[in-house]
C-alpha cells in the first residue's frame, strides 16, 4: 500500500491490514492548501489532527523583531499536531511552504482509532517521539555543526524521511523551501546559507534547481555531514521484536 | 532587488561568491555581511590562534560598497 501515512507507521509498529485501512480511512477528509498559508497557529486550540498527504509543511515561531524560526519540516505521512490532544493549545505555528493535500482527522476519530487498536496507539505514540528524536538531532545541529555539516545533514535527513514514503527516485527529492526558508530552518543568514549551497554543488555533493535536490553522492554527503539515521527510529518495529526476544 | 556578493577572505585567500544574493538595499546588505562573518568566525576562529582576521565584502555590480573586517586577538596578560 503506497499510503505515506501507511509506509510511515508501519515502522513504528506491527500494524494489521484492519490497521491499515482504519488509517487510509481516517485521512479520508482531505483538503488542498495553498503554499505558505498557515494551517494552525501559535495559541490556538485546533479540534482536528492533520496529516501531510502530500507536499511540504513547517512548525514554527515568529520572533518578537518579526524573523521566524523554522523548528520541524513536515513531509508526507507525517501527523502535524497529535499532541495537541494533551496539550490543548499549539505552542507554535504550522504553515505550508508549497501546494499541499492536508488530511483533516477529528480528535474523537483519533481516540477512537487508538482505543480499538494497540498496534495504532503505539504506531501515533513513535512517530510523536520520532519528532522529539528529530528535534533533539537538529538541536545537535544547530549547536555543534558548523553551516556546511548543518545544512547537507539536513538535507541527508529529507533524503531518508522521503525514502520511507516511497517519495525519493534517484536520490532525488523535492524540495520546494526558498534559500531563505533554509536560513529560517537553521538559524543562519541567507547568505551563509547561499555560500554553503555553492559549496555543496562546487564539492560536487548536491544539485539544486527548479525545488528538485539531487544528492550526487549519498554516502560522502552522510559522511561528510556526519549522518547517523539511527535517530529517526525507522526500525523500531525490529528492534521491537529483538527485544521481546522473537528473532 | 539589487544582487550582492559577499567574498570572504581569510588573509591567505579569498573565496569568491558568484552566485550572490537578492537584497533589498545596501543596509539590508551590510547587515547580512555582519551576521555572515560573525557566523563563519564562530567555527574558523582557531582557538589557538593568537590572531585570526577574516574580512567579507559586499560587492555590488563589480563594485566593492563595504568591507566588513573580524579580528579576534589574544594576549598574554601582565
Amino acid at each position: 500500500m503506497a499510503h505515506p501515512v501507511v509506509l510511515k507507521l508501519k515502522r513504528g509498529a506491527d500494524l494489521s491490514v484492519d490497521d491499515t485501512q482504519a488509517l487510509v480511512d481516517a485521512c479520508s477528509d482531505v483538503m488542498t492548501v495553498p503554499g505558505r498559508e498557515d494551517l494552525i497557529e501559535e495559541g490556538a486550540r485546533p479540534s482536528n489532527v492533520h496529516v501531510v498527504l502530500e507536499g511540504f509543511a513547517c512548525r514554527y515561531k515568529v520572533l518578537p523583531d518579526g524573523g521566524r524560526q523554522i523548528m520541524a519540516w513536515l513531509v508526507p505521512g507525517d501527523f502535524c499536531d497529535l499532541h495537541v490532544a494533551i496539550l490543548g493549545r499549539m505552542d507554535h505555528s504550522i504553515a505550508t511552504l508549497t501546494p499541499s493535500k492536508i488530511a483533516r482527522i477529528g480528535q474523537d476519530v483519533v481516540d477512537r482509532l487508538t482505543s480499538t487498536s494497540p498496534a495504532l496507539g503505539r504506531a501515533l505514540w513513535w512517530a510523536t517521539l520520532v519528532d522529539e528524536g528529530i528535534l533533539r538531532e537538529w538541536l545537535t545541529n544547530m549547536g555543534r555543526r558548523p553551516a556546511d555539516k548543518q545544512i547537507a545533514h539536513l538535507f541527508c535527513e529529507l533524503l531518508v524521511r522521503l525514502r520511507t514514503v516511497g517519495l525519493v527516485e534517484d536520490d532525488e527529492v523535492f524540495m520546494p523551501l526558498t534559500q531563505n526558508e533554509l536560513a529560517d530552518s537553521v538559524g543562519l543568514s541567507t547568505v551563509h546559507v547561499n555560500r554553503v549551497v555553492q559549496e555543496l554543488r562546487e564539492k560536487d555533493l548536491i544539485a539544486w534547481q527548479d525545488k528538485r535536490l539531487k544528492i550526487r553522492d549519498v554516502p560522502r554527503l552522510m559522511q561528510f555531514a556526519e549522518f547517523d539515521p539511527t535517530y529517526l527510529h525507522l526500525s523500531a518495529v525490529d528492534e521491537a521484536d529483538r527485544g521481546a526476544g522473537r528473532p | 532587488m539589487p544582487r550582492y556578493h559577499f567574498p570572504l577572505s581569510d588573509g591567505d585567500a579569498e573565496t569568491p561568491d558568484p552566485v550572490g544574493t537578492d537584497l533589498p538595499d545596501i543596509e539590508a546588505a551590510r547587515l547580512a555581511a555582519v551576521r555572515t562573518l560573525l557566523e563563519i568566525a564562530r567555527y574558523r576562529v582557531d582557538g589557538a590562534a593568537d590572531s585570526t582576521r577574516l574580512s567579507m565584502k559586499v560587492v555590488e555590480q563589480g563594485r566593492v560598497l563595504l568591507v566588513v573586517e573580524f579580528a579576534l586577538n589574544v594576549q598574554a596578560g601582565w
